[in-house]
């Protein structure tokens, strides 16, 4: 059967169509056109002609157009629509009719890089000229290393090697600084909140360092569809930018279903799972010979699905091979090599994390299916864009969850379709990350006095680094005057760098690495007597080696999985602010938060009924970061039961932890909760919100302002929900938070209101 | 939510003056509580182990400020006053019968590039006079070879007239440092070779990063350059482990430093002395540094003395082993041939032999001498102390190759299966080898026309060492 008529089929189901809340088509758009400009050169013209590009889409016309007169540009670019032309085509064409011309790409991961580094060596073998492109990443030789800071035409990078391998080495690339004429920064929309604000902090390092050397390099920006490109393009690179947007290359029809599971018990407000129907769904795709990719949003739930759906085809023989996972902690070969197999059209189906939301190149598919919401607009375009290019008709269906998001989401598919995606939003003069910065930047070169790096208030930083002792002043210029390395300490990304690597030992003469997770979920996943799960192969942990980093792994088949529990202590070390109002008292400080995980249980599969638990011993991870938090005046808990405030203030934690992502507009991993009913610091019903960020990213200062605009949102959902006594979409589950939750939590919300 | 959005935007609500001044006070009171500072970093986490910017006890402890005292009125010598800054040169110079250590300065004079050089890669190619050297060794604020390093003290040393002459620059503070580094290339300019330790990865690396941050042409651009480090190791690694520059002056020159600063501390006397003023403790500095420049130049002429040594046959037998190494990866048969014979025919501890002899029999098989080889393979296999296989197998080889003569071959391979299996009662098994032996043995016994026996071990050991053969017969 092809797309079309399953899914007219599937429609035709009475249980299909009831959990169809919306089915929107969105229709072909043709390509536009436009000729290749003069300037090109004419071997590249040719090149691009043996590979059957004659013309050029018309937003790729209009931005090499402005590449070319050295303007800086965005690019927005929805998936295949031929984006890495828009700056292959300017960069060769200047490298062509200068040899000493260099440009610089950056990528937000290696894999991608690998990816361009190869489709631009193919182009320039097909030109034929001596243009020299190399990555420049963890993983390049040192041997090879010499060569390419000199020889390099093209140097294809990632931020984090540009933080610590390039741009604190400036006087081994002078080369390169001194003939940099474009930068090239591909996958803009990845660069937001803390990464964001840290590579913003990077680039300004970098023209500090081009402008030391006599370049000034254009910047060529993609992105795909975000609510503000040309604002986040411009606040990135501390320059206009242009948006071009219009663009010109052809789309199939795509169907749009939203699909939300039914509902198994009313009074709880319980749906069946997301993943089970997920299954279901890929399942009636994969089998009718259409190549699917499917969306998980954690790395546990992309394996437990891939097993799912292996078991699902299990009776066509060869099928379950054309299906295989995806995501980080998987190594850099067998990604490859899902890839290719995806390209080349010897796999059916994919299940990955948001891994392969960026473009890594996997050809065409047909169908998408995402387990629960994305979590953003543009992540859900990004992931539906997945399925379908040129021509043909393709589909994706978005399966809900009970989280209140999808909630919101399934019950207001105008909301989703009449939004304009989200803000892509950094703020790069965050005190803290500018400090880390402004760091580097005089490790790499001294400070005038007056010089400026992030707008006006430098020199009160310099002053304050010196003053600390870390800069030294002498004559008219600030020094770094200590013995680290700070490009070293200071990661771009979370502190989690530090990777446990997995080895199974299930044939002990023949051990091999399977895998890697990184410092802070090593204990929740990979904890001894876990159920590790890999390419939907399950693996019991023999033993977590925790000093060395390993994991060792045996193969097994058992039918439960493992769930750890994770044990947060909280510790108020400053106030930097505070405010009483009658019904509520505001804080805003410093925490050292203690996480330590304590037991795990063992649950069985598909009852997900609980078998069994055990204890676990591992050294705590602190993190030291600001926080914000309210507690309940004596007058205001009196009113509540010792046991109605422990259920009301859990309630309000969940509904305010759920809320508030939405109007800080941050990732909600970003931004934990901690419930304390007798909290030792205010002695008072307490709830904290801290940033998960050593320092702070500015999440908890921002809550501390905004905090009466959050609790209205959270008063308004829990009024909303449909739900009888509290469900996972509001307050949380009844079945966990007793029956009379949501009316104590309304209550709650009630009596306690911040002034 | 557009008003969210707009306010999302304004994470700098409170502005940068209180938020500085809420960073101090964290800062004051975690140093008044005795814990840890994270300096002005709170988004550095402070990695485990990393001394970094956190620990800074002498600006946190309220300290009597000692008197500002210059450099000049430490030490003599002379500051020079230019446009760009002024800097401090402090110059000593050692008659040539100085001695560091066993060797007189003197003795670096004899070096000669084709007997010295003879331990670096393409070293007896050097256009290499000692003459019209320098010896060159910086103090530096730090490991990393960047602009985020300053070398802030510079010492050269040279041969002038019938003295050898330490002259130090000494950079007063960081603006001061261009100054410096101009008046030291000019000085550099006479000279056509710089002789270093770990210079090649350190401090020319490092001195080139500083001259282009400072928009200067970096000095020796022409020169040829001597690492000695990389030279050392070659030569005394066998002899005596440590190759840094301390465990060749104790072990190599006999000289023992007094009351040397740790290089280690280096950095942070620089950094305590530009905030107090007191230059008095950085004396030691120039100490240590003179120190260093001298042990090079007492080292070059140590190698050059070895190695003339050793071509009289006089040598250490590891150090005549240690050339014979590295006459050998430099291609130079003969020279290595002679010196591995003299070294085996005086006594080399039992570590050296039995590689001098490996490194010998194959040396004697690239240059076509097989039966000097098939010699040194037999009497391995006759000690008793050699655990490796190796000789066995080679003579085999060379039996049923080169001599055509299986049966031979075989009691040989008889012979290794006998002390492989003595050796696997000692050591885990090694089972690739077995069976590689065992196949070696049917072809063999193929080839010889002999039925497959279950030869006991043949006396090509006369005397089987006892603890082995105790071993074996069980």
């Amino acid at each position: 059967m092809n797309l079309a008529l399953l899914l007219e089929t599937l429609m035709d189901e009475p249980r299909f169509r009831s959990c169809v809340e919306a089915r929107v088509s969105l229709p072909a758009r043709p390509a536009s056109y436009a000729p290749f400009p003069e300037w090109v050169d004419p071997r590249l013209k040719d090149a691009l002609a043996a590979r059957g590009i004659t013309q050029l889409y018309s937003h790729q016309a209009e931005a090499v157009e402005m590449a070319h007169a050295c303007r800086h540009v965005v690019v927005v670019t929805p998936t295949a629509s031929g984006k890495t032309l828009t700056y292959n085509l300017p960069v060769l064409s200047r490298i062509l009719e200068n040899p000493d011309a260099r440009a610089l790409y950056l990528f937000p991961t290696k894999a991608l890089s690998q990816d361009q580094v190869a489709e631009v060596h193919e182009l320039i073998t097909a030109v034929g000229a001596d243009i020299k492109t190399f990555t420049y990443d963890g993983d390049t030789p040192q041997s090879a290393r010499k060569a390419i800071r000199s020889a390099g035409h093209i140097v294809v990078t990632n931020p984090d090697m540009l933080h610590t391998g390039i741009l604190p080495h400036h006087t081994k690339w002078v080369k390169l600084f001194e003939n940099l004429e474009t930068v090239v920064i591909d996958e803009l929309h990845h660069y937001r909140g803390v990464f964001g604000s840290h590579v913003a902090n990077v680039i300004r390092r970098l023209k500090r360092i081009c402008a030391f050397y006599g370049s000034h390099p254009a910047f060529i920006l993609c992105s795909a569809t975000i609510a503000n490109p040309g604002e986040l393009a411009s606040r990135l690179t501390g320059e206009d930018v242009t948006v071009v947007d219009r663009n010109g290359a052809p789309s199939g029809p795509k169907e749009f279903v939203f699909y939300n599971p039914p509902v198994v018990n009313k009074e709880l407000g319980i749906r069946r799972g997301s993943v089970l129907e997920a299954r279901d769904v890929a399942t009636r795709f994969i089998k009718n010979d259409i190549r699917t990719i499917v969306f998980a949003r954690s790395r546990v739930t992309t394996e437990v699905l891939l097993t799912y759906l292996k078991e699902a085809v299990s009776e066509f023989p060869g099928l379950p091979e054309k299906i295989r996972g995806y995501r980080g902690g998987y190594l850099p070969l067998e990604r490859r090599e899902i890839e290719r197999g995806l390209r080349q059209g010897r796999l059916l189906g994919v299940v990955s994390t948001d891994a392969l939301e960026l473009g890594v190149d996997i050809g065409t598919l047909q169908a998408c299916v995402m387990v629960g919401y994305p979590g953003s607009v543009a992540s859900t375009w990004q992931q539906a864009g997945r399925a379908g290019r040129r021509q043909d008709l393709s589909c994706a269906v978005m399966v809900g969850s009970s989280a209140p998001l999808d909630q919101y989401i399934m019950s207001h598919p105008d909301y989703f379709f009449g939004r304009a995606p989200e803000h892509g939003l950094i703020n790069p003069d965050n005190l803290y990350i500018l400090l880390s910065h402004l760091k580097c930047a005089a490790f790499e070169l001294p400070f005038a006095a007056d010089e400026t790096f992030a707008g006006g208030s430098t020199p009160e930083t310099l002053a304050f680094l010196a003053e600390q002792g870390i800069l030294h002043r002498s004559g008219d210029k600030y020094h770094w005057a200590d013995q680290s390395f700070p490009a070293e300490a200071i990661s771009l990304r979370s502190a989690a760098n530090e990777n446990f690597i997995i080895i199974d030992i299930t044939d002990e003469g023949r051990r091999r690495v399977i895998g890697e997770v990184d410092r802070f979920a090593a204990p929740m996943l990979v904890h001894q007597e876990a159920i590790y799960i890999h390419g939907g192969q399950q693996y019991h942990v023999d033993l977590l080696d925790y000093k060395e980093k390993k994991a060792y792994v045996k193969e097994v088949k058992v039918d439960y999985y493992t769930d750890a529990n994770l044990a947060v202590d909280l510790k108020v070390l400053d106030v930097f602010e505070s405010k009483e109002g009658a019904t509520l008292k505001q804080g805003l400080g410093e925490v050292l938060v203690t996480a330590v995980v304590t037991m795990f249980k063992k649950i069985k599969l598909h009852t997900h009924e609980n078998i069994g638990w055990g204890r676990l011993h591992y050294p705590e991870e602190q993190v030291q970061t600001a926080a914000t938090w309210f507690s309940v005046p004596a007058a205001v808990a009196a009113k509540f039961s010792p046991s109605e405030m422990e259920t009301a203030l859990a309630g309000v934690a969940n509904v305010l932890a759920n809320v508030a992502p939405l109007l800080l507009l941050c990732d909600p991993r970003d931004l934990h909760v901690v419930p304390q009913v007798r909290a030792p610091f205010t002695e008072e019903p307490t709830v904290y919100f801290h940033d998960h960020y050593p320092g702070g990213i500015g999440l908890a200062e921002k809550l501390y302002e905004v905090l009466p605009r959050v609790w209205k949102a959270a008063e308004e959902l829990v009024d909303g929900c449909k739900c009888d006594a509290g469900c996972p979409s509001c307050v949380g589950p009844a079945t966990e938070l007793g029956p009379k939750a949501k009316g104590l939590v309304r209550r709650l919300l009630a009596e306690a209101r911040p002034a | 939510m557009t008003e969210a959005e707009a306010e999302a935007d304004g994470i700098r609500s409170r502005d940068l003056a209180q938020k500085l001044a809420a960073l101090r006070r964290i800062i004051a009171e975690k140093e008044a509580a005795g814990r840890p500072c994270p300096g002005a970093g709170p988004a550095t986490v402070p990695a485990p182990g990393s001394a970094g910017p956190s620990v800074r006890q002498p600006h946190s402890r309220p300290i009597q400020r000692p008197a500002v005292r210059p450099i000049e009125t430490c030490l003599p010598g002379e500051v020079r006053q230019t446009a760009e800054g002024r800097f401090f040169l402090h110059e000593r110079a050692f008659p040539l019968e100085h001695q560091h250590g066993r060797r007189p300065l003197a003795g670096a004079l004899t070096f000669r590039p084709e007997e010295g050089g003879r331990l670096s890669p393409g070293g007896t190619d050097l256009g290499f006079d000692p003459v019209h050297a320098v010896f060159l060794d910086t103090e530096t604020t730090g490991l990393a070879t960047t602009s985020g390093t300053l070398a802030f003290l510079i010492g050269t040393g040279f041969f002038s007239g019938s003295t050898f002459v330490v002259r130090q620059y000494f950079v007063p503070d960081f603006a001061d440092e261009e100054a410096c580094l101009r008046a030291l290339r000019e000085d550099l300019g006479r000279f056509d070779a710089v002789v270093t330790f770990n210079g090649r990865s350190f401090d020319l690396p490092l001195l080139e990063a500083r001259y282009i941050t400072s928009r200067l042409r970096p000095p020796l651009a022409g020169a040829t350059h001597l690492d000695l480090l990389p030279a050392c190791r070659r030569l005394f690694r066998q002899r005596i482990g440590g190759c840094r520059l301390a465990e060749l002056e104790n072990a190599v020159l006999g000289f023992y430093r007094e009351d040397d600063i740790p290089g280690e501390l280096i950095p942070q006397m620089y950094f305590d002395y530009l905030r107090s003023g007191d230059a008095a403790p950085l004396a030691g500095v120039f100490e240590h540094n003179r120190h260093d420049i001298l042990a090079m130049a007492a080292l070059l002429a140590e190698v050059q003395a070895v190695v003339q040594g050793c071509r009289r046959g006089e040598g250490h037998p590891i150090d005549l082993f240690s050339l014979a190494c590295a006459d050998e990866r430099e291609g130079r048969l003969e020279d290595s041939r002679a010196l591995y014979e003299r070294a085996l025919a005086l006594e080399l501890p039992p570590a050296q032999d039995l590689v001098a002899r490996k490194r010998l029999s194959l040396l004697y098989k690239r240059m076509g001498l097989h039966d000097h080889a098939a010699d040194l393979w037999r009497q391995m296999c006759d000690q008793s102390t050699c655990l490796s296989l190796f000789p066995f197998i080679e003579l085999a080889k060379d039996l049923e190759h080169r001599h055509r003569d299986p049966a031979a071959a075989r009691q040989v391979v008889l012979a290794a299966l006998s002390r492989s299996r003595a050796l696997d009662q000692v050591f885990s098994p090694n089972t690739v080898t077995s069976a590689d032996l065992e196949k070696r043995l049917r072809r063999l016994e193929r080839k010889a026309g002999v039925s497959p026996a279950p030869a006991p071990a043949p006396a090509l050991s006369p005397a089987p060492p006892p603890a082995l053969s105790s071993e074996t017969r069980r």
